[in-house]
């Protein structure tokens, strides 16, 4: 296909393909061990292979970046796993009998959850279970669940008064059927977007909570809490905030670009004028 | 075969269809015209289990021995789309855009108990039998790939792949041009084992049908033989429907009546054609039956 560079598309998936680079070489090799403290190199200034200098505890801030990379990751994929696995088929039943009961059911206990903070609810979470990893990633995925399966319902109704849902119907499909094989496919570009912008709100979320002390527990290394740490530096040593600081920045435009670049690119309407160009099958009767 | 007595469909308070009776007989073609909003859709579909969310039929219809109205969608679902099946009007979203052809057509066919290999056998046979050029490479491709007459055919190929009692077709060459329309005219006379053809259209509807059913505000006004029906009308409503067409040309979407169709609901009692009827007078107030053996028609002063 030519024509217009899809821009945002492009600069997010850079962006996101950077993350996940700092992420995957982190297990194999960081400069240094980013876990390492050494007092001999507290708050050491940036070179001679410290590319970006080390925190008060002298821990290398580059190898930190990369292993948040790894963190942030983890966290923003099962929590959208989780909000997918189960938002998913929750949005898709209540599209599908949108006249039901468990319909009703299904949305009102969504308004619920969804009107409840989710920062609030990792707290909580974190109050009973104990602050970690994975305390935060099951509340931002719950947090997240009501999200997907609003996003879900809507397509879905979109999908199901199409024509060939009721030819589908006409044809004897039931409806788990009809679901799986017409449904889902049609409504799978909607919810990949759909993951990468919640990918975007969870990686807030997961900075949010380290930065509280809900989050990623020490030593693992996550964006969040080295912003935390670096906050009673934030004058004398500004550099340590701004690092981690622009890398969560970085990876939310990332996800939110890549979101906005591919509801763009699986738009069905610009599909359509795309799939013009291509020659019909044969040059019969149009 | 098909036998239809009095079905009603309502949504909410509103009555769609009133005490619709017809019946078709084993290879017959049955015609079902009338204005837009007259209810020849939400007829189709309460025979085939599939009116929307919300809108609900009573009165009896039976294929052969088994109820089609009134009896929970489970168990009807095995009659569709293999005693009784459907084409639709728009060819161009009636297929699922990511699925290949092939595949579309043979679903039909194991989804009602044919094992795969077979099926695509005769998915194969069935592109070649609705008349569509190089059916191999049809299977293959995508809906987009195809024009929406060939798309149209697909239709028909899904439809009859299970060998149905009864062709349904909901307009389903109103979105296609016209020379095309013609040779899915033949196809569809061809192919159907028992059809009740919707259109707007009546030149159409003489092309294809044997027997015309006239709705009108949800009733059947008339009905009968197309040739009688066609030459001597009997109710106003046919008899303007006839007049109006023979001064728009053909392939033209809604002959011209004076005054519109009102919305489903506000029909007038008694006639629901007498806000419309020059002919109509004060015995127009009460419900006029469907009389006649035949040639049928309800409606107090019928033309000759
Ligand atoms: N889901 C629904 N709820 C309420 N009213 C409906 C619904 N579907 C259709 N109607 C109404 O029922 C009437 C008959 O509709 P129907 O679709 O059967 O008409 P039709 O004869 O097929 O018209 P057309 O030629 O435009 O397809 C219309 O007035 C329409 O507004
Ligand atoms: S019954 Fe009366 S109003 Fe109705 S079509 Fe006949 S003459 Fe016209
Ligand atoms: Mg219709």
């Amino acid at each position: 296909m030519k024509g217009r560079v899809n821009v945002a598309l492009l600069v997010g998936a850079v962006l996101v393909a950077l993350v996940g680079l700092a992420a995957v070489v982190s297990f194999f090799w960081t400069p240094h061990d980013p876990t390492l403290v050494d007092a001999a190199r507290k708050l050491r200034e940036p070179g001679g292979g410290y590319l970006l200098g080390a925190d008060k505890f002298g821990r290398d801030t580059f190898s930190q970046l990369m292993v948040g990379a790894r963190t942030t990751l983890y966290v923003g994929i099962v929590a959208v796993g989780i909000a997918a696995v189960l938002g998913v088929p929750l949005g898709m039943v209540a599209g599908m009998t949108p006249r039901g009961w468990l319909s009703e059911l299904i949305m009102r206990v969504n308004d619920l959850v969804f009107a409840f903070p989710a920062l609030l609810l990792a707290v909580m979470l974190g109050a009973v279970y104990g602050a970690g990893t994975l305390t935060a990633m099951i509340a931002i995925g719950v947090a997240t669940v009501p999200a997907f399966a609003r996003v879900t319902r809507a397509a879905t109704l979109q999908v199901m008064v199409t024509d060939y849902i009721l030819a589908a119907r006409a044809a004897g499909r039931r409806r788990p059927a009809i679901a799986v094989r017409h449904v889902l496919p049609n409504i799978s570009s909607m919810l990949i977007v759909q993951a990468s912008v919640s990918f975007a709100i969870a990686i807030l979320a997961e900075a949010a909570l380290s930065f509280l002390g809900f989050g990623t527990r020490p030593p693992t290394p996550s964006w969040g809490r080295m912003l935390q740490e670096s906050q009673e530096l934030l004058f004398s040593t500004p550099r340590l905030a701004l690092w981690p600081g622009l890398a969560i920045a970085l990876a939310v435009l990332g996800f939110n670009l890549l979101g906005d670049g591919l509801r763009d690119y699986l738009d069905p309407r610009l599909r359509r004028i795309r799939e013009q160009a291509e020659p019909p099958a044969n040059g019969a009767t149009r | 075969m098909l036998s239809v007595d009095g079905l009603t469909v309502r949504a909410d308070s509103a009555e769609l269809v009133h005490q619709v009776s017809f019946a078709i007989a084993p290879g017959e073609r049955v015609g079902l015209i009338g204005e837009s909003g007259s209810g020849k859709s939400l007829t189709a579909l309460s025979l085939m289990g599939l009116l929307p969310e919300g809108v609900t039929a009573s009165g009896t219809a039976r294929l052969g021995e088994r109820d089609l109205v009134g009896v929970p969608e489970s168990r009807i679902k095995d009659l569709r789309g293999r005693e009784l099946s459907m084409v639709f009007q728009e060819p161009m979203t009636a297929l699922n855009p990511l699925m290949r052809i092939g595949a579309q057509v043979a679903e039909v066919m194991t989804l009602h108990g044919r094992s795969s290999p077979e099926a695509r056998a005769r998915a194969l046979d069935l592109l070649g039998r609705v008349r569509l050029p190089d059916p191999e490479q049809i299977f293959r491709a995508y809906p987009h790939q195809l024009s929406g007459g060939q798309r149209q055919r697909v239709m028909l190929a899904i439809a009859l792949a299970n060998e149905p009692r009864l062709l349904i077709c909901d307009e389903p060459t109103t979105a296609l041009d016209v020379t095309v329309q013609k040779q899915m005219l033949e196809l569809i006379a061809e192919v159907a084992p028992a059809l009740l053809f919707i259109t707007h259209d009546l030149a159409v509807v003489a092309s294809v049908c044997e027997r015309v059913l006239v709705m009108y505000g949800g009733r059947v006004v008339e009905s009968g033989p197309i040739r009688e029906v066609f030459t001597r009308p009997r109710h106003r409503y046919t008899e303007g429907l006839l007049a109006a067409s023979k001064l728009t040309p053909r392939g033209t979407r809604l002959p011209t009546i004076q005054g519109n169709v009102p919305p489903a609901g506000h029909f007038p009692d008694g006639c629901v054609f007498r806000n419309r009827c020059p002919q109509a007078t004060t015995a127009c107030e009460q419900v006029p039956a469907l009389t006649g053996d035949g040639h049928a028609h309800a409606c107090w002063h019928p033309a000759d």
